[in-house]
């Protein structure tokens, strides 16, 4: 937008270099611009300085376990991709993905679309209740979940034992290691979501709802024609997100293949983060183990990009 | 700032990355040759002038609860080190990380500390600095050559340097249900051989009877150590050797495979819930596992009443082997940093609590000192209420306390890693043990390999 004031201000930007005044035009202090300043140094520190430092160990060689700045060249990054465990983590964690998204996906939107539908007191209670798992972190979800898988123990048990279920060994296996983090990782992330998608879906304006009565919608029509489609940006956000952060478990695998020790069905690398880990202990070598995050900062830097220009999740009347 | 500016010092940072990594110079080996002059004044009779070592310095002990007593002990025979010695006692499953911390600041680290030895022997190797100081140094070899036959050797590296102390050792033996075996009439088998044969007999008189465990607990110090199967045997310092179709291997995998078709294993983790019901329930005719268990796992399993019905008996061998072996299960060491001020106090510290009279009294473990060993069996392993009347805890526990096999050692490589997530199949049913060792063989040839050294997969 050009307008006089504008022309006005390149013409007095050459008057500032030159002469030094105090300004003839009032300074314009945006204070949105401040709040943002916290946000920005937390990011640096903790997201685009490791970032940086990973970066640099990836080319540095760590034979005594301290870094060798830019020493090893490709070396780590061949070793990490020739490793045969490498791709087999991958492997696990994309399919450990598709399910974990799908399933949390129908979880959250489909339970918020009902929740959208009651007006009672059941209705509230239901919405706490189904909220509270998404309020405990990973590791305390996995230590919780050995305890209700123990068919002896647990407090379900007694539907357990009605499958047939005497001993955790009977259905708990190496193979459906993928089934059962899904339904942890389900736990942990719905509530969240569910909260999220519920008050986005009471948020459509009155009159719209209102509008689609007068037509004749029922509750159902009114959840999924009227409703949903308000959400559907997010939605898709929140798929993106999930992709990225189940490619990226750690905690709960982790917890659970310790915790379990020698009858463990989650092998010592079954996630990306864990190989890296192991990498870092094993063998001392940081720059492995570098590697092994920058794949993972690739899948979420796309994503993200993805996001931001593709979903319309960050739409806003000024930017369209 | 614009994106485009952002973009453009991303690309110029992954650029020069890129470019001083093709022209950086080779890496100085300085830190090492600094590392190998330490070692070397260390070995030469002391200088005064050039002692980096302090003998009032104060020592920092890292235990867990339990070794904790241990330390205390030592604290009240020696008053006078009383300000010297700190105590800590976080979990020392964060040593190995800890380490790679201190490595890197160059400070913090623990003058003594009480783990496995796999994980002390992987301190031990480049990638962690060499972290153990070696002990031949500060400990007089006559009382290191008194620690049980093979008990040193997960604590002793391929060219001599011994790196820790032991502080236990677990061999395996046989309980026994006594009143079932006397009603029963059956004699306590002694070879592999004989347990087959009963365990026949058991199956078919008495259908529903547990005659012992093959879960993945150390299943490989229990069963494989036991024939002298070589799993995952030292052979050098860069060389581990890996046969799984070595004669003393197959024939374990056969016994299992024809046990476990008869029904009577219980594969199940020993503090698995379920185990408690079976027990409870008197369904047990013998359970194999390590000495420790009799004062751990036992009580928990049969409470008071079963005071006076258990009998112990030593673990089985094969026919055509001449004496016992036994793997441990279990058994942690004492190592002393190579970075400590006061070896003096740290070694003197490490022998007491590995050899004292007044420790080894206390200890829930068997001991690995030999001397010690008569007192920890007489004064604690036999006074323990579950022994009927006819058994000879005595006697069993000195015939096993000097067969330690090693052949089979642990770290930087790490068996349970390869063999957990396989036998694991086992345990659910769907394979059986000969289904798994071609896996396991490869497993283990890549967790060798993978932990940087080489593999041989023939002889012994």
């Amino acid at each position: 937008m050009t307008t006089s004031a504008n022309v006005v201000r390149k013409g007095n930007i050459l008057e500032r270099f030159r002469g030094g005044t105090k300004g003839r035009r009032p300074f314009r202090f945006n204070l949105a611009t401040m709040l943002v300043i916290p946000y920005v140094i937390a990011v640096t520190l903790f997201s685009f300085g490791p970032f940086v430092v990973a970066l640099v160990f990836s080319f540095s060689g760590f034979s005594a376990g301290k870094p060798e700045l830019f020493q090893a060249g490709f070396k780590n990054y061949i070793a990490v991709f020739s490793d045969p465990q490498f791709r087999e983590a991958y492997w696990n964690v994309i399919r450990f993905s598709v399910m974990a998204t799908i399933s949390g996906f129908i979880g959250s939107v489909g339970i918020a679309l009902v929740l959208s539908l009651t007006r009672d007191r059941i209705g509230t209670l239901a919405r706490s209740i189904f909220f509270l798992p998404g309020s405990i972190n990973g590791a305390a979800l996995a230590l919780i979940f050995i305890f209700m898988l123990e068919p002896t123990v647990s407090p379900f048990g007694f539907i357990l034992r009605a499958l047939g279920w005497e001993k955790i060994s009977d259905y708990v296996k190496s193979s459906n290691a993928i089934l059962l983090m899904t339904v942890l990782r389900f736990y942990l992330t719905t509530g969240g979501w569910i909260a999220i998608f519920y008050s986005a879906l009471e948020s459509v304006p009155i009159e719209l709802v209102e509008a689609a009565k007068i037509d004749g919608c029922g509750p159902w029509q009114l959840s999924w024609h009227i409703r949903r489609p308000v959400i559907m940006g997010f939605v898709w956000f929140m798929v993106i997100q999930l992709i990225a952060q189940n490619m990226m478990i750690f905690g709960e695998p982790y917890i659970i293949n310790t915790a379990l020790g020698g009858t463990s069905f989650i092998s010592p690398y079954w996630s990306p983060n864990m190989l890296g880990s192991f990498y870092t202990l094993r063998l001392g070598n940081f720059g492995m183990s570098a590697v092994v995050a920058l794949s993972q900062v690739l899948i979420t830097i796309s994503s993200s990009i993805f996001i931001v220009t593709k979903t319309g999740a960050f739409t806003t009347q000024l930017t369209d | 700032m614009s994106k485009n500016v952002w973009l453009k010092i991303l690309c110029v940072t992954a650029v020069l990355s890129f470019a001083i990594s093709a022209c950086g110079p080779q890496a100085t080996p300085t830190p090492e040759q600094v590392v190998v002059t330490e070692n070397v004044v260390v070995t030469a009779t002391p200088v005064p002038t050039q002692n980096p070592y302090d003998e009032n310095a104060p020592i920092k002990v890292w235990v867990d609860a339990e070794r904790a007593r241990s330390v205390d002990l030592f604290i009240q025979a020696n008053p006078e080190y009383k300000d010297m010695i700190q105590i800590v006692t976080d979990d020392r499953g964060t040593f190995i990380q800890k380490l790679l911390l201190y490595n890197n600041v160059g400070s913090g680290w623990p003058d003594v500390t009480f783990i496995e030895s796999p994980n002390i022997r992987l301190s031990a190797t480049t990638q962690y600095d060499h972290f153990p100081m070696d002990l031949r140094n500060w400990v007089d070899a006559s009382v290191i050559s008194q620690f049980a036959p093979g008990s040193m050797d997960p604590c002793t590296l391929p060219d001599g340097t011994v790196i820790c102390m032991r502080n236990d050792i677990a061999p395996y033996v046989l309980f026994i249900n006594a009143p079932k075996m006397k009603e029963w009439g059956y004699a306590v088998p002694t070879t592999w051989e004989e347990y087959y044969a009963l365990a026949q007999t058991v199956a078919k008189d008495h259908p529903g009877t547990i005659f012992g465990q093959m879960n993945s607990y150390a299943a490989e110090q229990e069963w494989f150590a036991n024939s002298q199967c070589p799993m995952l045997q030292p052979v050098d310092a860069t060389t581990y050797r890996v046969n799984l179709s070595s004669p003393n291997c197959t024939r374990v995998v056969t016994l299992l495979d024809n046990l476990d078709k008869l029904g009577v294993m219980w594969k199940l983790a020993p503090w698995d819930g379920s185990v408690y019901t079976m027990f409870a329930n008197d369904s047990w005719l013998m359970w194999n596992g390590p000495i420790w268990e009799a004062g751990f796992l036992f009580p928990g399993y049969l409470g008071e009443a079963g005071n006076g019905k258990v009998s112990v008996a030593a673990f089985p061998k094969w026919a055509d082997q001449t004496s016992i072996s036994s793997g441990s299960g279990g058994g942690g060491a004492w190592v002393m940093s190579r970075h400590t001020k006061n070896p003096t106090l740290a070694a003197k510290l490490i022998v007491f609590v590995t050899t004292d009279l007044s420790v080894i009294k206390q200890a829930p473990t068997l001991t690995a000192f030999q001397p010690g060993q008569e007192t920890w069996i007489k004064d604690v392993f036999a006074k323990l209420p579950l022994w009927s009347t006819d058994a000879d805890p005595i006697g069993v526990a000195q015939a096993m306390s000097g067969t330690i096999w090693n052949g089979i050692m642990d770290g930087p490589p790490i068996t349970g890693n390869v063999l957990y997530p396989l036998w694991d199949k086992v345990i659910s049913g769907e394979k059986t043990v000969a289904d798994i060792m071609p896996d396991m063989q490869t497993g283990l040839e890549t967790e060798v390999t993978k932990s940087g050294y080489n593999v041989v997969t023939t002889g012994p």
